[in-house]
């Protein structure tokens, strides 16, 4: 492994991420700022070999140095225009019982970590995709190489070279910087998201709740597996839910900035998985009965729905570009869709099929093990006491739903999608979703809160501790713009 | 204190209970603890090859080999004509998975066809089992030895 390699890379994309995040003018804690700057600076990253190919540079090594120094570089000038006012963040240690649970999750994370690099990328969908296109792209210089001239099965059920170009862009840079199996990258989003979560979760809920959250989250066979196995769903997961969570945020602050941050989120999920654009157009007109019940002018309603789907499709618009640019071959999406739209019975087939096949079965417990039945457990909880949904709640509810509709409309749309295969990885983006949920609901507040006065009223002497905690205002990850 | 140090053992029971779950402990012992390739078991491996076997099996180690035999006969552009998995098994071949033309590229860096693959007669080189479940490699010297292929593998169903 090339270990400079992997600096070069860290440094790179944390400034180029950083410097994003200033350019939309989010202030985000510390703790996130660092783990979206490293999230985003991989997506940033992942552009850069496919403008290397549109320019018709050779994908080497020095080019691809040069290149992504120049790209951060660039996209550091901001922060860099800002370096009086950049402070050191102060960043306050967890307490004492918490580190069982720590411990657990780093040791889970190792593991993670170890077999991301250990092996070679294994599934079939990267296999005769995106990986082979990397590793012959890697070898040869370009994106368009040999492996078009091979047998692809492109007349069979096989469209992965059809896929987007996010991983095979981040395989040639990190084949060729890093490690022949690259990969790494991967982990660096793993790490990034789930360190945030894990903050966010403790911000919402007493420490103790959220390392038990984090444990259920944690333990969930597939998604644990596929943070290092290299496909498309973990990374997609990462950029939905970040999206949806800064949604979240605009409409609790009205900050148009985090709705502009939200929508590029949300934008890079469409650039990883296309048919996520299904789900974000979806949430769109919930965003604006939202914004119309806030007595929001009809104008500005049209303006900010706009502006939250433009990134999704702009980013839809680049990734069509690239796949035109790069694949010499067409992909014909009409071929694949069903024109049974009013089959009502199949949607309603397809709506059960996802909760009696997928999650609540034999197959959906070597999936997502127990998760589901936690949460659902939690929700009936809430439903009989204390029957408080807070609007934090219900709106990861409705992100539920979304997911969970729009999974049930591209499998009914695309027969080719199946319940099983595809819907299973596509729950994924429900999952921390389900978290934020259970870590809003009603009773594990009601916990929490107690938990949280009986912490303060042994840490502080009574008499000098009049103000309770339970009435503070949970701190969710951003941070006003002073 | 007390507080604190009541917390982290309701930690540590929150955690043992939790992995004592049935289904969560076999997950931590079979993958997480005791898994077929664990750290320990690869940290002092770490060449590129064991470790592509380790994860691809003996298929890997035999489409290798099988690239470097047809190198070492010096056969010019090698097009391998693979057959049917259920043809292999039918053969009693054990072991060996049938990967797919791309598969196979992304293994050796070679090229192979299928029967139904358009270069499928371009084929110049074939993987053939024998009567004693052995896979054996052979060169397709005309159109007749390739049809003669041809006729006995389109008489089993490709599956990806």
């Amino acid at each position: 492994m090339n270990l400079s390699g992997l600096i070069f890379l860290l440094l790179a994309q944390f400034f180029a991420g950083r410097g994003v995040i200033r350019l939309f003018g989010v202030t985000l804690q510390p703790i996130a700022l660092a783990c979206y700057s490293m999230i985003v600076g991989v997506f940033v990253v992942s552009l850069v070999p496919c403008v290397l190919q549109l320019l018709h540079i050779p994908l080497t090594a020095s080019n691809l140095y040069y290149s992504i120094s120049v790209s951060s570089l660039l996209l550091s000038v901001p922060l860099l225009l800002n370096i009086k006012n950049t402070k050191l963040p102060s960043v306050s240690f967890p307490k004492l019982y918490e580190l069982p649970f720590l411990l657990v999750f780093f040791a889970l994370a190792v593991i993670s970590v170890w077999r991301c690099f250990y092996f070679p990328p294994t599934p079939r969908d990267v296999l005769t995709g995106t990986e082979l296109i990397a590793e012959f792209a890697a070898r040869e210089k370009t994106m368009i190489n040999s492996v078009f001239k091979i047998d692809l099965r492109l007349n069979s059920s096989a469209n992965n070279i059809f896929k987007s170009p996010f991983i095979t862009s981040l395989q040639v840079v990190y084949k060729l910087l890093v490690h022949s199996f690259g990969q790494v990258w991967l982990s660096l989003l793993f790490l990034s998201f789930t360190i945030w979560f894990y903050t966010l979760l403790r911000q919402i809920v007493h420490p103790l709740l959220a390392g038990m959250l984090m444990l259920v989250y944690f333990a969930i066979p597939d998604l644990f597996a596929y943070s290092y196995v290299l496909l498309y769903d973990y990374a997609n997961m990462v950029f939905f839910v970040g999206g949806y969570y800064f949604l979240t945020q605009y409409l609790a602050e009205k900050n148009i900035r985090l709705l502009l941050w939200s929508s590029f989120l949300f934008g890079a999920s469409v650039y990883i998985r296309s048919e996520t654009l299904v789900m974000i157009v979806m949430v769109a007109p919930f965003l604006a009965l939202y914004l119309f019940k806030q007595q929001v002018k009809l104008s500005q309603v049209v303006i900010q729905t706009g502006l939250f789907v433009s990134f999704s499709l702009l980013f839809n618009i680049v990734l069509n570009f690239f796949i035109s640019k790069f694949i010499p071959f067409r992909f014909n999406l009409g071929e694949l869709i069903s024109h049974d739209f009013f089959n009502f019975s199949l949607l309603i087939e397809k709506f059960t099929k996802i909760a009696t096949d997928t999650i609540f079965s034999n197959k959906g417990k070597d999936v997502y093990a127990h998760f589901f039945y936690f949460f659902v457990f939690v929700f009936i909880a809430d439903v009989i006491w204390p029957r408080k949904f807070s609007k934090d709640a219900r709106f990861a509810l409705v992100g539920i739903g979304v997911v969970y509709i729009g999974l049930v409309l591209l499998s009914f749309l695309i027969p080719s999608h199946t319940i099983f295969n595809s819907a299973k990885r596509g729950l994924f983006r429900l999952i921390p979703l389900a978290v934020l949920y259970m870590a809003h609901s009603g009773i594990l507040q009601k916990i929490s809160e107690y938990l949280k006065k009986k912490e303060t009223a042994a840490s502080v002497p009574a008499a000098a501790n009049p103000v309770s905690p339970s009435t503070s205002k949970p701190n969710t990850g951003t941070s006003k713009k002073k | 204190m007390h507080f604190k140090i009541n917390m982290t053992l309701v930690a540590i029971l929150a955690i043992v209970l939790f992995f004592n779950i049935p289904f969560y402990n076999n997950w931590l012992n079979t993958n997480l603890l005791n898994p077929a390739i664990s750290i320990s078991s690869t940290y002092k491996v770490l060449d590129k090859e064991q470790r592509m076997v380790s994860r691809f099996g003996y298929s890997y180690s035999v489409y290798k080999e099988m690239h470097s035999v047809f190198k070492k006969a010096k056969i010019k552009d090698p097009i391998v004509l693979l057959p049917p998995d259920a043809y292999l098994k039918e053969k009693k071949v054990v072991g060996i998975l049938v990967v797919e033309p791309a598969i196979y590229y992304y293994f050796t860096g070679g090229k192979a066809v299928w029967y139904d693959s358009p270069d499928v007669l371009k084929a110049n080189c074939a993987m053939v089992p024998n009567n004693e479940g052995k896979i054996t490699v052979k060169k397709i010297n005309n159109r007749e030895e390739l049809n003669a292929l041809l006729d006995i593998y389109k008489r089993y169903k490709l599956d990806l």
